[in-house]
């Protein structure tokens, strides 16, 4: 078992047959995404009931919460493909890495821009200093320090190498960020309504949430497999693989 | 069909901006694809085309 | 003594050239000011208002100073080759980063440093805090240019890398300025600085242990 996943592993550093893999899945991936998203939407606009305090407004959550749990758990998925590309230094790895910023970048946007427009009824301002808002956007440039760095390199592999080790240095970084963040929000404000709704969530709202979350994952993976097929096309045109594909395609 | 909700203009906006970034996120990298292979397969074709006439150049030069 | 040890003339050899370069070191502090005068200019020069921002705005100058060294901390190494004859004499690396680092740490925060008494003055901050946001400033400066070098290190070879360098630094340092500042208001405040004071030095020792390698790290990844 643990030989064949192995095996498996090196067979996804090669650039066809990774390619081929990407194929294959994608399809699958984004299915399995319509299927989770029409579920999810559903329950949450039809199915649960209005929140006898914030009545319609908490209906934001179920977009708001899969995608600030997407921003964080990309940054995770991004640093483990970073270590595999400096340590084992699979190209692979490494596209996948450099091209998960953007997506999570685009999670991270979803999750601010739900927050503030959740926060104008609730809090009476677009925008609060509020320790999980401030934590995402300084999330948010970090992200883009490091689509910055990888595109400011005319040699992508080396720039996939330093962004990889800015990558490394935010995972030690992000715990940090967010502790003193959110020591500093306790003391410069009182307790805030907060959009995860700490204290009473009925069990009947927590379906939707799940199912939009799943839905998430799914469509994080389908978006990865699409840019790192593309960046790798991009990068090998060159190269004999895809030549080869190409010709294929033309016959 | 459509729900009446409560604070509905910003349920609507919240989910209506999320899906134009997922559709953005999505659909983009989507014609890249398509865009790239195209772009290949023409580069293909006019390098084959090209090497054609080299070789036909050079049996006329032969000849 | 007749051969010279490379940590030695590494130090020797960077402050020489800071000392001879006497106005570009005085850069950071002419910067210091120039944001000291253009608060009240833009704020109006209520005492009040400025005391409250003062500690913070010290603070942002420091940060911007530590940006405008940068730029020489690897980047004329790099050009002439020596970083490569780090590596291929087999010098102790790291210690060089450090002592690199240290020169850094001289030219662009310990002025500001030694002039905060007066920027303080200017901006009204209360006497009783000056002490303390003196002792944060000595703590968490050298944050700033462990990540600073960092920064630089990661840009060394990268398009518009100045303009990526801020881009990189400032989501790093949000830490270092919550607790840098929060110390000094909670002193205002009449509570106990301690736990911020305590939190900025463990923030020292983590960044001094690790930083150092991910720039070497870095630097070698540069040269390859």
């Amino acid at each position: 078992m643990w030989k064949r996943l192995k095996l498996a592993f090196h067979k996804l550093g090669s650039p066809p047959i990774f390619y081929r893999f990407a194929q294959t899945l994608i399809p699958w991936l984004w299915s399995l995404t319509g299927v989770g998203l029409a579920v999810g939407l559903y329950q949450a606009l039809y199915v649960v009931p209005p929140d006898y305090q914030q009545g319609d407004s908490y209906r934001i959550l179920y977009v708001h919460v899969p995608a600030a749990w997407q921003a964080m758990a990309t940054y995770l998925i991004m640093a483990i493909l970073a270590i595999i590309a400096l340590v084992w230094r699979i190209r692979t790895a490494e596209i996948m890495a450099m091209v998960a910023a953007p997506i999570g970048a685009g999670f991270t946007l979803i999750c601010l821009v739900t927050g503030a427009i959740w926060g104008e009824p609730m809090w009476g301002t677009w925008w609060a200093w509020d320790a999980r808002l401030t934590s995402m956007l300084i999330l948010l440039f970090i992200y883009l320090g490091i689509m910055g760095l990888y595109a400011a390199f005319d040699d992508h592999r080396q720039g996939a190498k330093m962004a990889s080790v800015l990558v490394l240095v935010g995972v030690v970084n992000i715990p940090i960020i967010h502790f003193s963040v959110d020591w500093w929000t306790t003391l410069h404000q009182g307790s805030t309504i907060n959009l995860f709704g700490p204290s009473s969530m009925d069990p009947t709202m927590l379906p939707p949430l799940i199912w939009m979350t799943v839905a998430v994952k799914f469509m994080f993976a389908a978006m990865l497999l699409q840019r790192a097929r593309n960046e790798l096309l991009a990068q090998d045109q060159r190269k004999q693989w895809t030549k080869r594909l190409i010709g294929d395609l033309i016959e | 069909m459509i729900p009446e909700f409560s604070y509905a203009n910003y349920v609507w906006s919240s989910y209506a901006i999320a899906m134009a970034v997922v559709l953005w996120q999505a659909l983009g990298p989507m014609f890249k694809h398509r865009r790239l292979l195209w772009q290949l397969r023409e580069d293909q074709l006019l390098e084959a085309d090209q090497g054609n006439t080299a070789k036909s150049n050079h049996t006329r030069e032969h000849a | 003594m007749t051969k010279r040890h490379p940590l030695r003339a590494l130090l020797r050899q960077d402050l020489q050239r800071a000392w001879q370069h006497g106005g570009q070191s005085l850069l950071p502090l002419i910067f210091l000011f120039a944001v000291i005068a253009m608060i009240p200019l833009g704020l109006g020069p209520g005492p009040n208002l400025l005391a409250m921002i003062a500690p913070g705005m010290i603070w942002v100058a420091a940060l911007l100073a530590s940006l405008l060294a940068l730029e020489g901390v690897f980047r004329p190494d790099l050009d002439d080759g020596t970083l490569e004859q780090w590596w291929v004499d087999d010098q102790p690396v790291l210690a060089l980063i450090c002592i690199r680092l240290g020169s850094h740490w001289l030219i662009s925060a310990l002025p500001i440093i030694v002039a905060t008494p007066i920027a303080g003055e200017m901006l009204y901050l209360p006497a009783e805090a000056l002490g303390l946001l003196m002792l944060t400033l000595l703590i968490g400066t050298p944050i700033l240019s462990l990540i600073g070098a960092l920064a630089a290190a990661l840009t060394i070879q990268a398009r518009q890398g100045s303009a990526l360098l801020g881009l990189l630094i400032f989501p790093l340092t949000v830490p270092v300025l919550i607790f840098a500042t929060g110390a000094v208001s909670a002193h205002l405040d009449g509570l106990t600085a301690r736990p911020y004071v305590l939190l900025l030095i463990s923030l020292f020792v983590l960044a001094a242990t690790l930083v150092p390698l991910a720039i070497k790290k870095a630097l070698q990844l540069n040269l390859e």
